[in-house]
């Protein structure tokens, strides 16, 4: 306690470093000092070898300082904010306490947006926890975890740098591409180069073209088109545009497909990016682009025409949150036995973190199936995630406890 | 403990948890969902539990032990499943069965049979002494033993001053491991264990000034023994403890009870190499008394969980000999239980007194509990020490290490109840007392 807490006077401080500056030394090398303080004095002078004395005259300085030692102070902290939230209930909470100690942060958001959704917040007791869990790469939504403090708990992140990060919301490094902000850097060259795909394109139904620009400039024009003007030129949707496109034996009018399957303009549009996959290019990293609400019914229709396995994994790449139908497409799917254990294995994870409850029971039949020997795997496990999901639900809706 | 039947708090729960990673896991498990065929009747619980397994574990839980048994693969003792079905049963979710099933109760025979076969002779249990005259010669060459270690502890201490704390430090633990082993065939376990706590003095900004510290109290401990018959009897009977000669539990059992309803305030777990001990502070609500509970584990053994905190037990309390010593034993106990209510906490200039007091009585004191009332301050600069302030704007150091974000996000500046430990090192935080902001207690584990 030596930083804030002072001994009685000055003098036997000093005294008790010279002390300590001889022990460290040693008595062979370095004498007591002669101006001890009583009784501290008398001890070391009651033993005539300079080891006994010094260990008996620090002893004493020992009970000392620790019987006198006066406290230091310290500047009274700024005011917090209060807080404007109602907490979520005591249940709720400590199954929030368990999440946190495992790696699904799925789950962890999954709480939150329960807890966010009916106007609550998080108690103080989880708030460090909820924080260093979101201030690492694949912690829960930073958006999410500020939201559920409330202004209270956002103040106290602001008072760790680790967590200063999440309290600002700002995105961590190495985001997926669809949460970085959109590129800007649309050149007039891009631009016009874009005006020549649009003049192609509106020839495409017409007769079979030459396009002129080379596979890298065109993939440049793609990328950097204004895709709504582009169809606002064509006078074609997305859908009729790629069946034109696939009834075009020309190499070109495939390179141009190609291109808007890779352009990020593509597949942060919601038309484009259904029409794509809807068009059979269903690459996970597009798959996972495609905005929620253009889902319906797209899985449904190429996952029975794909290889067992490759539907699997593009259907683990559907984002969150499934509706009803990737929902049941994914457990026909797994039902049907025709998956490998491994995908199985990776979409069964996926299926209990994003799908509505409801898929529940038929989960829970499939994970009794694997437990009586079927080739269904994960299914067992889905079953416990989607046990937690439903408990959370639950815990929210639990009153709360009398204390 | 007595098998009284009754559902557990959560507190006492999760006091029996190995680690704070099992406590939560139990937490999680402590739905309905993920159970089936769970009853109690008197002491017994069970329950099927779905794990990821092909099956579900079989959970049974004996409360009068406590005792479990699960069919799952983990080495831990109490498993999450066990915790969370006594979780589940302090829900009151579990129902009452009118009889046991057969697996609970041919488990329970087991136990039974086995807890016949290891019970002691009569002789040692009520206390009774076979040979008066056989103790006090073992007593006699006990004596001489830890005063011949003593003496070489003495020559030891007065050598490492003499050479310097430096060439002590840059030896390291094994020097300090060879004289520790020294005092435990010397009969000295206290003195071993003051002894194998000196290398942590051996780190950080003002090393020397605490190993001399350190040191000083051995030899002081030395100094005292050697004038053990003519110390004050409180004095001599500290020296005794601090020395490690054995009490008896029957011998405190028969000292004068303190009765009173004692709130259990906070309680820490200490890991020393394979022991663990644990730290239960209560306080009683009439006396304003301390009382230190102390229960070791080693092995992978499970500590003590009867006594946790949240909970007032009105019980007498028979303390151990010694001055200033606030170990003691739960002696007669009522069996039911409270909820501790609010407590008021002091200043950090009492808490200071009060230590000082402790330190006259016991010089070897290490910790007094206390109740403070403020708030924690984070460190101004990156590596420096949290503080604890009161409302009247003194401060005392965290012990160094500690980082109290818990429980500065429970108070951000307004005051709060903090019960802790005051050490010579500083203030150790174990618990901010029943707050409404915060319904999840958090049980504390550190490594000495």
């Amino acid at each position: 306690m030596s930083d804030t807490v002072a001994a009685r006077t000055t003098a036997p401080v000093s005294a008790w470093d010279e002390l300590v500056t001889a022990a460290l030394l040693g008595t062979e090398r370095r004498t007591l000092p002669v101006d001890l303080p009583e009784p501290v004095g008398r001890l070391a002078r009651a033993r005539a070898e300079r080891a006994s004395a010094l260990l008996d005259a620090a002893a004493g300085y020992a009970a000392y300082r620790h019987a006198g030692a006066r406290p230091g102070s310290a500047p009274e902290p700024p005011p917090a904010p209060r807080q404007e939230l109602d907490l979520a209930p005591g249940p709720a909470q400590r199954l929030l306490a368990t999440l946190l100690s495992g790696p699904d942060s799925a789950l962890v958001e999954e709480w939150l947006r329960a807890c966010t959704a009916r106007g609550l917040g998080v108690g103080p007791g989880l708030w460090a926890a909820l924080a260093t869990a979101s201030a690492s790469a694949v912690g829960p939504d930073r958006a999410l975890v500020g939201a559920a403090l409330g202004q209270r708990g956002r103040a106290f992140l602001a008072t760790n740098p680790r967590w200063r990060p999440v309290a600002g919301t700002e995105p961590r490094s190495g985001v997926p591409a669809r949460e970085r902000p959109p590129q800007e850097s649309r050149s007039a060259e891009l631009t016009e180069e874009a005006l020549v795909l649009v003049r192609v394109s509106r020839s495409l139904g017409r007769h079979r073209m030459v396009v002129d620009a080379d596979r890298r400039r065109l993939r440049r024009a793609v990328e950097g088109a204004d895709l709504d003007a582009w169809q606002r030129h064509t006078g074609l949707a997305p859908g009729p545009f790629l069946d034109l496109v696939a009834a075009d034996a020309g190499q070109r009018a495939g390179d141009v497909v190609e291109a808007l399957a890779d352009a990020t303009v593509a597949q942060r549009h919601a038309a484009w990016a259904s029409a794509l996959v809807r068009a059979g290019h269903v690459r996970p990293d597009l798959v996972g682009l495609v905005p929620v609400d253009a889902w319906g019914g797209i899985a449904r229709d190429w996952v029975a025409g794909l290889d067992a396995d490759r539907a699997a994994l593009l259907l683990t790449a559907v984002p969150a949150p499934w509706g009803d139908d990737v929902a049941d497409t994914a457990l026909r799917h797994l039902a049907s036995g025709r998956t490998s254990p491994a995908a199985s294995r990776r979409l069964a994870p996926v299926l209990a973190r994003r799908s509505p409850l409801t898929v529940r029971r038929a989960v829970g039949r499939l994970a009794d199936q694997e437990r009586a020997g079927s080739g269904v795997r994960g299914l067992a496990d889905a079953e416990q995630v989607l046990a937690v999901r439903a408990d959370i639900e639950r815990t929210f809706d639990t009153p709360e406890e009398t204390p | 403990m007595t098998g009284t039947g009754e559902a557990w708090p959560r507190e006492r729960v999760l006091g029996l948890a190995p680690d704070p990673a099992s406590a939560r896991a139990a937490d999680g498990l402590a739905a309905p969902s993920r159970w089936s065929h769970t009853g109690r009747h008197g002491d017994a619980l069970w329950g099927s539990c779905a794990g990821s397994g092909s099956r579900p574990y079989q959970v049974l839980v004996d409360l009068s032990g406590p005792a479990w048994s699960c069919s799952c693969p983990s080495r831990k003792q109490p498993c999450k499943h066990a915790l969370g079905l006594l979780l589940l049963a302090g829900d009151g979710r579990v129902a009452v069965a009118p009889a046991l099933p057969p697996p609970a109760e041919a488990w329970l025979a087991a136990r039974a049979e086995r807890a016949g076969r290891a019970a002691p002779p009569a002789a040692r249990v009520s206390g009774a002494l076979a040979d008066p005259a056989a103790a006090a010669a073992r007593a006699a060459r006990r004596a001489e033993r830890v005063r011949l270690g003593l003496e070489e502890l003495d020559v030891w201490l007065c050598d490492q001053v003499r050479s310097g704390l430096a060439a002590l430090q840059r030896a390291g633990y094994a020097p300090v491991d060879q004289m520790a082993a020294r005092m435990v065939d010397a009969q000295a376990p206290g003195v071993a264990g003051l002894l194998r706590a000196l290398p942590a003095r051996f780190v950080g900004e003002g090393w020397p000034a605490r190993t001399l510290e350190h040191l000083a109290m051995l030899r002081l401990l030395v100094s005292a023994h050697r004038r053990l018959d003519e110390l004050p009897a409180d004095l001599a009977e500290t020296v005794r403890s601090r020395v490690g000669y054995p009490v008896s539990r029957e011998s405190v059992l028969a000292r004068p009870a303190v009765r009173d309803r004692w709130a259990v305030l906070g309680y820490v777990d200490v890991q020393d190499l394979r022991l663990t001990t644990r730290r239960v502070w209560l306080r009683g609500q009439a006396t304003g008394r301390w009382a230190l509970l102390l229960s070791f584990a080693a092995g992978g053994a499970v500590l003590d969980g009867s006594v946790m905190p949240g909970v007032t037990l009105d019980a007498d309390v028979h303390f151990y000999p010694g001055a200033g010593q606030l170990r003691g034993l739960l002696g007669t106990e009522d069996p039911r239980t409270g909820t501790v209510g609010d407590v008021e906490g002091g200043s950090v200039t009492r808490a200071a007194a009060a230590f000082g007091e402790l330190v006259v009585a016991d010089p070897w004191a290490e910790r007094l509990p206390v109740v403070l009332r403020g708030a924690p301050v984070p460190p101004e600069r990156d590596g420096g020490r949290w503080r604890f302030r009161d409302v009247d704007g003194a401060a005392v150091p965290l012990v160094a290490g500690v980082e109290a974000w818990q429980l500065l996000a429970c108070s951000m500046g307004d005051p709060v109840e903090v019960m802790g430990e005051w050490t010579r090192d500083g203030f150790l935080p174990l618990g901010f007392l029943p707050h409404p902001l915060d319904p999840v207690f958090s049980p504390q584990v550190l490594t000495g």
